[in-house]
Order: C-alpha cells, then sequence, then structure tokens
C-alpha cells in the first residue's frame, strides 16, 4: 500500500511532548493546530465509553477554539491569574496495526499545577500547587503530511471524584 | 437526633431585617455557626438527598448526605425507598463505602453484623454472646423518620415533627411542576453527574444559582465568547425576574432565548410537543429557562438537577445531574442534552470546567477568602427590596437584578436558626 507511513516512536514522543511545551508555554493557538478537523478533546469525570453525561470537556473543533478564545482574549476569572503548568510524560506505547494510516499513543501523565497568587494575604485555591495525574489516549490520524491528534482522552486517577477548577487545558 | 447546645454565642442578629436587609460575614466563616446550621438546619428542615432514577429497581442504592450525617438511599426487595444512617450500630464504622450498587443486604467489616436493605439488623454472628432477643432490641441502623417524594426527588427530614413536605414547599410546588412537565410524564432520569468541590462556604452556590446580577460580570468572559462566536446577539439583555417564597426557595426566570441555531428545530419540536399536552397557554408559562432553588441544598437548573453538600464552613461539595426527559423523543433528549453539556451559557463542562460555572466557583473561594479575617461586620442584601412585590400566598416578585431570592434565603436561614433547641432535644 502506498502513502503508509508507519508511527515511529520518535513521532509519537514528538507530537506528545510538543504538545506538553505549548500547553506549558499557553500557546493555545498553536495547540488548537494538532488536531484533525474532526477531532475531539475528552476529560471525562466518569468511567462511561461514550460521553452520555457529563464531561469536564468534550470539546469538538468549535467548542475548543471558544474555550482558546475565554482563557487568552477574555477576562476569564477562573484563569485570572492563569495556571502555570508543567507536563510531564511516560510510559509511551504505540500501537499501529501494518498498513494503518491511524495509530494510538498511550501514555501517562503528571501535571503539576498552581495559580500564583501576587497578593501576600492568603487567597484559596492560588498559591497551592497541586499534582494531577492521569492515562492519556491519543488516536492519530495521518493527514497532509503530519500525524494529527483525531481523540485526545485524559482519563484522570480522581476523575469521577469532586474536582476543583480544570478551567486550564489539561 | 440530638440538636445540640448553642454555640458559645448568640446566634440571634446575624441576619438583621430591621432597617437595611444586612447579613453577618460570620454566617460564612464561623465553624460554630457552621455546627449550629447542620443540626438546626439539616437535621430539621427537608433536606433533598438523591433522585429515583437512581435507584430504579429493588436492591439499588446510593450513598449520600443529610448535612454532615452520611446515609444509605436504598430500594428495598418491596420497592420501598429508605434514608438509613451509614454507621453501624455495633462500634460505629461506615457500613458502606460505594456510590452506589445493588445490594440485598449490606455488612460492615469490623464484626459482620448484617443489615438488610430495609435497614433492620438481620443477623448478628454467634449470637450466643449476647442474650436471647436482644439484637431484635437493636432493631438496625438508623433511619430518616419522615421522607417524602416529588417527581422522583427524594426529600427526608430527621425531624420527627414539623412543617409537613407540602407546608415546607408552598407555592413554588407550580414551578417545580413547570419544571419537570417538561416531561409529559413528570419525571427524568440522571444521567452521569458533575462532580466538584470548592473551597468555600455552602451558602455561597445556594444564593448564587438564583443570582441574576451577577450574570453580566462574572460571566462577562462567557458572553463575551458567546457574541463574538455569534450565539449571543450583543442587543439579547437581561430579560426576566426573581421570585421568592416561603421557607427560602426562590427562582430566577428568563426567556429560553438563547437556544443556538442547531438545537432550534428540536426546541420548536419541543415546544409543540408541550402545547399538545397542555393548554397552549400553559406550555407557554411553562416554556421558560428557570433556575429554581429548594432550601437548604439542591437547585433545580436548566435541564439539571445541582445538589449543595456542606463539608466543613469552607468546603462544598456539588453534585450536577444532567437529566433526561421520560416520554420525550430521543432527537429532543439529545438537543437537550447538547443544551446542557455544549452550550456556553447553560454548562460545557460545569463547576469544574464549565465556561460559566467555574468562574462562579472562583467567585466563591474569593468571597471565602475576603471575608476570612475581615473586619467588614454587614453583607447587605437589600437590592430591589424597596420594588419587591409581596402576593397574599407569599410569593415575592422583584427585577432580574434583584436580590429577592437571597433574601428569601436568610429569611429561613434566620427562622431556623434562631428557633431554640430545646424543642427538639427530645428528638
Amino acid at each position: 500500500m502506498t502513502g503508509v507511513v508507519a508511527l515511529t516512536r520518535e513521532d509519537a514522543e514528538g507530537l506528545v511532548y510538543h504538545e506538553c511545551q505549548l500547553l506549558d508555554e499557553r500557546r493555545l493557538d498553536e495547540w488548537l493546530e494538532l488536531f484533525t478537523e474532526d477531532g475531539v478533546y475528552w476529560l471525562p469525570t466518569s468511567d462511561l465509553d461514550r460521553p452520555e453525561g457529563a464531561s469536564a470537556m468534550y470539546d469538538d473543533a468549535l467548542q475548543r477554539k471558544k474555550r482558546v478564545h475565554q482563557l487568552l482574549r477574555e477576562p476569564r476569572l477562573a484563569q485570572t491569574p492563569p495556571s502555570r503548568t508543567v507536563h510531564l510524560i511516560s510510559n509511551v506505547q504505540i500501537d499501529q496495526s501494518d498498513g494503518s494510516s491511524e495509530a494510538t499513543v498511550r501514555c501517562n501523565v503528571l501535571i503539576a499545577e498552581v495559580r500564583p497568587a501576587s497578593h501576600p494575604a492568603p487567597q484559596l485555591g492560588l498559591s497551592t500547587p497541586r499534582l494531577l495525574a492521569g492515562h492519556c489516549r491519543y488516536d492519530l490520524r495521518r493527514e497532509r503530511g503530519r500525524w494529527a491528534i483525531a481523540m485526545k482522552k485524559v482519563l484522570l486517577v480522581d476523575r469521577d471524584l469532586p474536582l476543583f477548577n480544570l478551567t486550564f487545558i489539561l | 437526633m440530638q440538636v445540640r447546645a448553642d454555640p458559645e454565642f448568640d446566634l440571634h442578629g446575624l441576619v438583621d431585617e430591621s432597617s437595611d436587609f444586612t447579613v453577618d460575614p460570620r454566617v460564612y466563616t464561623s465553624p460554630s455557626i457552621f455546627d449550629a446550621e447542620m443540626q438546626r438546619i439539616f437535621l430539621r428542615t427537608w433536606v433533598y438527598v438523591a433522585h429515583e432514577s437512581e435507584i430504579p429497581d429493588a436492591g439499588d442504592f446510593r450513598t449520600s448526605a443529610v448535612g454532615r450525617v452520611p446515609v444509605i438511599v436504598t430500594r428495598d426487595q418491596q420497592g420501598e425507598v429508605h434514608v438509613l444512617v451509614n454507621t453501624c450500630r455495633h462500634r460505629g464504622s461506615v457500613v458502606c463505602r460505594e456510590e452506589r450498587g445493588n445490594a440485598r443486604f449490606f455488612q460492615c467489616p469490623y464484626h459482620h453484623w448484617l443489615y438488610r436493605n430495609d435497614g433492620k439488623l438481620a443477623q448478628v454472628p454467634d449470637a450466643s454472646g449476647y442474650p436471647q432477643g436482644w439484637a431484635e432490641r437493636i432493631g438496625g441502623l438508623l433511619e430518616a423518620p419522615r421522607i417524602a417524594f416529588l417527581h422522583g426527588m427524594i426529600f427526608v427530614s430527621f425531624s420527627r415533627d414539623g412543617e409537613s413536605f407540602e407546608e415546607y414547599l408552598g407555592p413554588v410546588r407550580k414551578y417545580i411542576d413547570f419544571w419537570f412537565g417538561h416531561s409529559p410524564t413528570g419525571r427524568v432520569q440522571v444521567l452521569a453527574p458533575f462532580r466538584a468541590y470548592y473551597p468555600g462556604n455552602w451558602k455561597l452556590q445556594l444564593e448564587n444559582s438564583t443570582d441574576g446580577w451577577h450574570a453580566r460580570y462574572v460571566h462577562q468572559s462567557a458572553v463575551r465568547t458567546m457574541q463574538y462566536f455569534g450565539t449571543r446577539s450583543p442587543a439579547a439583555g437581561w430579560p426576566g425576574c426573581t421570585r421568592a417564597f416561603p421557607h427560602g426557595h426562590g427562582v430566577l426566570e428568563r426567556p429560553r432565548d438563547d437556544l443556538p441555531p442547531e438545537v432550534q428545530p428540536q426546541f420548536e419540536a419541543f415546544r409543540s410537543l408541550l402545547t399538545e399536552a397542555y393548554s397552549p397557554q400553559q406550555a407557554e408559562e411553562m416554556f421558560v429557562r428557570r433556575q429554581i432553588t429548594l432550601f437548604p441544598n439542591v437547585h433545580l437548573m436548566e435541564f439539571r438537577i445541582r445538589m449543595v453538600q456542606p463539608v466543613a464552613v469552607d468546603r462544598t461539595l456539588i453534585y450536577e445531574f444532567p437529566v433526561r426527559l421520560e416520554d420525550v423523543p430521543d432527537d429532543i433528549n439529545a438537543a437537550v442534552l447538547h443544551r446542557v453539556t455544549r452550550e456556553i451559557s447553560i454548562s460545557s463542562g460545569g463547576p469544574i470546567s464549565g465556561f460559566v460555572n467555574a468562574d462562579d466557583i472562583e467567585m466563591f473561594a474569593r468571597v471565602q477568602s475576603g471575608l476570612t479575617n475581615s473586619p467588614v461586620d454587614r453583607l447587605f442584601f437589600s437590592r430591589g427590596l424597596h420594588r419587591e412585590t409581596l402576593a397574599p400566598n407569599g410569593e415575592r416578585t422583584g427585577d432580574n437584578t434583584d436580590e429577592v431570592p437571597q433574601r428569601s434565603v436568610y429569611r429561613e436561614w434566620k427562622r431556623l436558626m434562631e428557633a431554640p433547641a430545646a424543642g427538639d432535644a427530645d428528638r
């Protein structure tokens, strides 16, 4: 079969690490470009296979654009001040059938996050570093000579427990 | 249930209606007042615990709480619903740790005391260690003495007497019927919830769900995002009104004029369906976007049930359940779910990451931070006090921006908190 490209470990890690860098540097307009036209970003709040009830995020392209617009260009209170993050990725595994233009990358993520207060008085929710851990699944599709994200799903360890302010992009 | 003695200071005067309408900020920050609230409000009045659709079959259960009292809401083998205190009668272990499930029996892991799903003590291992008939006298898990149902919502009162459920509801009942009337059978099924917490007092959420004024400020970024993407007209304005009722209930309502194009056909069909099921006039009155506060812990929001769960004076849980309407065509339910989970103005991430709700949560943390250790000693809830109207049935009505529902919350709060605990001592 012509045109089929195997997803190498270097490709997979390169894509995921690049995404982490964009998120940590809040380059969210560039982050939007990583997805396919029909790509979905999913942050579930249950173990359901489909978003049949609530999800913290289940964003198609338009919803991602709206979210990024609110985050970067509007006075979004829950991100004033914005979250500082460090994304750490490990346990990268690649799954691709022979001859397929699609592949799946699974990895673990640990996100350190803090919203720094400039004010010395205690501010609840600010200046308190948090660790968020989860399993990530990236369904990738080869398009226009590059691998693009058709689905990014982050399954947090505390997905079905009460959560607080996940208004940044995980 | 024993109501404990007064906290060390006087609970009178914390809500002051004498000239302005003001509230002492310690109602949000004092652990003593919080302890008193858990006794005088949550163990006295009617409290929402679960929805029947979470436990449809015999043996189904879900765990919940009444104030800080952990409970198991069960459906027994005969189909009766029980609200049982989730504490083993022997030495006090939590009996059930699962959020939901199905079980005929609950066994305490400590010494294997076994309870039926109606709460009765079924078996104590090696009963020869007790005199004959001893276990029968224990009875079983403690059970809420009064239970009431409305459109599948399960309410309990841990007080044997006090106002009936019907008296507690009063005239807000009409609006609850409208809300559930979006299903021709008046019934809904709750779906997988948002679960969130915030570092703030429970009343901050209770006040906020029917606060029409803050939306244009706190939700400015969401409104501007909707305008930028063309799903909200800059001329939309803030139509609608606030309502309040005896016993702390309130309503914020506005026309359902904010439907995005992708769900408009389904909502047109929905409106026609309701017009057929009811009179055109009633359907018109019903097909309105209403946010209803039922004091002290549940809100009926646009197609979702939001339950507020106090944990500590400065920590609160929110469980928010999208609903599926019974006996409504699938494509309408799909449009409803789209509205609830995808539309900026409704939820799209709810209290965790929603374009709207997450900014409310941020405000709750900010208010809690602002009031902790602050010398500010009165907070003002008097907006619109001079222009609200009062009907003979106790219903008050005000402008969309008026603090009519918030005053209702604090009138009921005052009534319950100032009522002496002595009368409850033998409960």
